[in-house]
């Protein structure tokens, strides 16, 4: 996967709230490393199952927890996913190419800790 | 208002870890004591064995979401008083709306700002503070007034039978004894000695009406066709006997023969007051009148005298029962400045209203109705 296609999770939010606590700032991402890829899961199969109630609260646990570890750029493509999923027909699409980011986004994560 | 954020403990209701984490972690270091709940049915018993200041509750949660947690806990009185804050990632106009219709007192959006969570804490727990200070000092208010007001009844209470017995013994003796058995000066003296005990009776008997009046202890207690003519003489007749040691006359000017529906005792007292104020503010050899008028439906009585009058500063001090207001009368009688109070409050118990027009100088006169309406023709 080509890293330099999607920015890079900024964590200036993350820092402010944990005041540059490495070790606060590293049990955050670590939650959010174990954390997102049961959010993806979730997401996935719900949209693939008409089941929106269960992607809306997959996409509602997902919002705050993206902006704590910084990768913002899909925040506003997963807000309009949980606040109407129902009407979208390219649904599928957009939770892949929401799904890619937030692997690459582990990806350099994982390296911090 | 000094607040001690260790005294404060805030819990914290969210379904996810990084919100739990990152929360305690900003509420710890501002100083308050925190506890955590992972979803709304684990709030409940935490609320439940610990009862916590404050609560940041988020509202999308497994098990029982935020709103349901919040409509549980406001059907509790136990509980209905713990502030709420919403932190949620819901936040438009509508999720927000709903939020304060379960009883928010607060709606942070998640991601939220630091500072902003921490004022909004901060400013909850101070109104938190601020209702706790107001209840113990209310609290503290209810306890003095209490003690007050029994001391108050057991002094006017206790006190009242010996004076009342001295009373009568002092009015045998003024009325058996010549001045010239005694000598000039020393029935002067038994003269005083009388007048001194009748103002203690009625001071005591005032302080224990007011007292009971007060503390919601004196029932007003109706009688049916109370003689109104009968009732006037009553009281002038006892107090000729006060003003005859001032040389004060006392004149009935008027009659009726209506009867009212009213308390007795209450109807005596708010007379006797009035016409013991005028002997106090008369002068040696003046006149009190006492006036009854009939109107259509109630009966006025006025007790006017001819004495010092009151000034225009002094008549906005009377029935404000915050201003202790009392004065001196002719003869440096004192008075406790209960008397007008309980006239005010008897009268108004009565279906009447008491006013008064004064002159400084020239005299006062205070009138009061009674309401007859029922009675009439008969």
């Amino acid at each position: 996967m080509d890293n330099q296609k999607y920015p890079i999770p900024d964590l200036s939010y993350l820092r402010e709230l944990t005041e540059g606590d490495e070790e606060s700032m590293k049990e955050i991402i670590s939650i959010f490393l174990e954390e997102a890829p049961k959010l993806m899961i979730m997401m996935k199969e719900s949209a693939e199952a008409n089941d929106h109630e269960k992607l809306k609260f997959a996409t509602h646990k997902l919002i705050t927890q993206l902006t704590y570890v910084g990768v913002n750029s899909i925040v506003p493509e997963v807000k309009l996913i949980n606040s109407g999923s129902v009407n979208m027909k390219d649904l599928d699409e957009r939770i892949d190419r929401i799904i890619i980011v937030i692997e690459n986004s582990i990806t350099y994560l994982k390296g911090l800790i | 208002m000094d607040i001690n954020n260790h005294d404060y403990t805030i819990l914290i209701v969210d379904d996810v870890d990084a919100n739990v984490l990152l929360l305690r972690l900003l509420i710890s270091k501002a100083g308050y004591k925190t506890m955590t709940a992972l979803n709304g049915r684990d709030a409940l018993e935490t609320v439940k064995k610990h009862k916590p200041d404050l609560i940041l509750l988020d509202i999308m949660m497994p098990v029982m979401d935020g709103h349901e947690v919040a409509r549980k806990l406001k059907e509790t009185p136990e509980y209905s008083d713990i502030p709420i804050i919403f932190l949620s990632a819901l936040n438009s106009t509508e999720d927000v709306v709903q939020g304060f219709r379960f009883g928010a007192a607060d709606y942070i959006s998640k991601p939220f700002n630091k500072d902003e969570l921490l004022t909004r804490i901060n400013h909850q727990i101070s109104l938190i503070e601020a209702q706790r200070i107001i209840q113990r000092q209310t609290e503290e208010l209810r306890k003095t007034i209490i003690g007050r007001d029994k001391l108050y009844s057991v002094i006017a209470h206790d006190l009242r039978g010996p004076i009342a017995s001295i009373r009568m013994v002092m009015e045998v003796l003024i009325s058996e004894i010549k001045p010239e058995n005694i000598g000039e000066d020393m029935y002067e003296l038994l003269t005083m000695a009388n007048r001194l005990t009748d103002d203690s009776f009625s001071l005591l008997d005032n302080l224990l009406k007011w007292t009971k009046s007060q503390t919601g202890r004196l029932n007003t207690v109706f009688q049916d066709d109370v003689d109104i003519m009968n009732l006037i003489n009553g009281v002038v007749e006892v107090q000729k006997g006060v003003a005859s040691l001032k040389k004060v006359k006392i004149n009935v000017v008027g009659s009726t023969n209506r009867s009212a529906r009213i308390d007795i005792d209450m109807a005596k007292t708010s007379l006797r007051n009035l016409i013991s104020n005028a002997i106090k503010f008369s002068y040696e050899n003046s006149n009190v009148d006492v006036v009854i008028e009939e109107a259509e439906d109630r009966i006025y009585i006025a007790v006017r005298d001819y004495g010092t009058g009151i000034s225009k500063d002094n008549q906005e001090k009377l029935f404000q029962p915050d201003i202790h207001f009392t004065s001196y009368g002719t003869d440096n009688e004192e008075g406790s400045g209960l008397g007008l109070l309980i006239c005010n409050e008897f009268v108004r118990r009565n279906g009447g209203r008491l006013k008064f027009t004064s002159t400084e100088g020239e005299g006062s006169t205070f009138v009061f109705d009674i309401p007859t309406a029922h009675y009439l023709g008969s």
